[in-house]
């Protein structure tokens, strides 16, 4: 037996977005109105899905900002979206995260030995909240990118199933897949981290 | 099972979305329990990271960014698209049009060293083509196509020169045929048994186009052989007429071009003793200081005795008649 979801109960966990078409020609026009009414469609779900995955309120900010801003030369340079406008900001974002990510990883490739230390000391200065959320978010960043991204956008988005495998472009049965595959391999990395 | 498993944790997902706590979620899954309930354990875990408020001053201070940018986009956009003048665009086509012209200029320019074979060379014989479709002064014409023919004849000298082999094409008189080695315009070309000839014999003088291909040897190789224009026969060449028995025809008789190149048998009344095939026939056209012959004086022979027999492999015009004298 399986439990259903009221279909009512999804669409108020769903936004609302703006028909593509109707979208996509006032894009074309950089028109102020309708530019911020798609930003305040679509960045409270791409600000959350970057905090997800970095767990940095600064970088969501920035990152989410940054996903609207190539929205907008995108669409000037006639590269923008044509078929699916919240897929195309969340890959973007996706894209932007993987950028930031690189060059962490070459700045802490340099800097190793400050980064443990300063670890080592604000572990023991953390409440117990922040120490589990840091626990989780290593854990999660352990995961291939697609299992990241699966997680960010189910739990940090906060999308339906049928709006993930939208953004990711795959089917429904692939989503449910991937997600139980990501949720077992987190569920290992964390215990690693928790018991090391 | 596995598709059961996946369908299972996304309903009890749906559950605790709702608010149900993952006893509840898994009151409908019993057999999965033990494999669920650690990966819905996570799954409260992995959702406690997410944000659920999202601060006002966040979303203002990126709606304000954003819509800097598009206004940034739009100026930019239209002084972009400003209209140009009309002179700016007559201006923009006439350098267009001159740079077309330096281009293609060079390019012909460049082309008129290139010999058959080369990747210019198309160039090269379409502005051939182009000027003389466009000379129609008919002297100048008639210049401008011996200007050409000697273009073309210089060009396979200079591919026999580097010893490539390319197809070619080009017309000039017959200065001398020794066998099957002729000199045309100073070009000796080789004929062979798989040459087409013309039906008519040929003679040294007679204006021939050959196509056929350069060899590495110095020779050129000829596919076909076709008279332009047949030279005047010279008076003294008037008694051959009568004097061959046997045809020498160059036709397209393959077996009997390739029997003619072949050393005859000498015939019972043979007084020359002259083997060579396609050469001789015209030794009877010639007069006796013709530096080529070997067997000028035997042919002479030939020529002032029309009744003997001669057969060599020369040709004659009139053959048919000798052979019916001869009868």
């Amino acid at each position: 037996m399986q439990t259903t979801t009221p279909p009512e109960q999804i669409v108020v966990r769903t936004m609302t977005f703006p028909a593509r078409s109707h979208v996509h020609d006032r894009l074309e026009n950089l028109e102020p109105d309708s530019i911020a009414a798609i930003y305040d469609a679509y960045f409270p779900a791409i600000y959350r899905y970057i905090h997800y995955r970095l767990g940095d309120e600064q970088l969501a900010e920035d990152i989410a900002s940054d996903t609207f801003v190539r929205l907008l030369e995108a669409v000037k340079s006639g590269r923008g979206p044509h078929t699916n406008l919240k897929a195309w900001l969340t890959a973007t974002a996706s894209h932007l995260i993987a950028d930031h990510l690189r060059l962490i990883y070459r700045r802490q490739t340099q800097e190793l030995s400050d980064d443990l230390h300063d670890h080592a000391s604000s572990v023991v200065e953390e409440i117990d909240r922040r120490q589990r959320n840091a626990s989780i978010q290593k854990a999660l960043a352990q995961l291939p990118p697609a299992q990241q991204h699966v997680l960010a956008l189910r739990f940090g988005s906060g999308y339906s199933l049928e709006e993930t495998a939208e953004a990711m472009n795959k089917n429904v049965n692939a989503v449910k897949a991937l997600q139980f595959r990501a949720l077992a391999a987190l569920q290992r990395n964390m215990g690693e981290i928790f018991y090391d | 099972m596995t598709k059961k498993l996946f369908d299972a944790l996304d309903a009890c997902l749906r559950s605790i979305e709702l608010g149900a706590n993952i006893d509840d979620a898994l009151k409908h899954y019993p057999e999965l329990s033990h494999e669920l309930r650690p990966l819905l354990i996570t799954s409260v875990q992995a959702r406690s990271l997410a944000q659920q408020d999202i601060p006002d001053a966040v979303i203002r201070r990126g709606r304000a960014r954003v819509l800097r940018h598009a206004a940034q986009l739009r100026e930019s956009g239209s002084s972009r698209y400003q209209p140009v003048f009309w002179f700016q665009r007559l201006a923009l086509s006439m350098a267009l049009a001159f740079v077309m012209i330096l281009s293609v200029t060079g390019l012909v320019s460049a082309s008129s060293a290139a010999v058959p074979g080369d990747h210019l060379y198309r160039i090269k014989r379409t502005w051939e083509n182009v000027r003389l479709t466009f000379t129609f002064n008919e002297e100048l014409r008639a210049q401008l196509e011996d200007q050409l023919e000697q273009e073309r004849i210089e060009e396979v000298s200079l591919l026999l020169a580097k010893s490539r082999q390319e197809a070619i094409s080009f017309s000039g008189p017959i200065t001398e045929q020794n066998g099957n080695l002729w000199q045309v315009a100073g070009i000796p070309v080789q004929i062979n048994a798989s040459s087409q000839m013309p039906d008519v014999p040929v003679h040294i003088g007679d204006l021939v186009k050959v196509t056929g291909s350069t060899h590495e040897d110095g020779y050129v190789e000829a596919l076909q052989i076709e008279i332009v224009q047949a030279a005047t026969p010279p008076p003294s060449s008037a008694p051959i007429e009568n004097t061959n028995t046997e045809e020498w025809d160059l036709n397209n008789d393959h077996d009997n071009l390739e029997k003619q190149i072949q050393p005859t048998p000498t015939p019972p009344v043979q007084e020359n003793n002259n083997e060579e095939g396609i050469g001789n026939h015209t030794d009877g056209h010639e007069d006796d200081n013709h530096p080529q012959n070997d067997n000028n004086d035997a042919q002479n022979e030939n020529d002032s005795e029309p009744s003997n027999d001669n057969h060599n492999d020369n040709t004659n015009d009139d053959s048919d008649e000798n052979e019916s004298d001869d009868d």
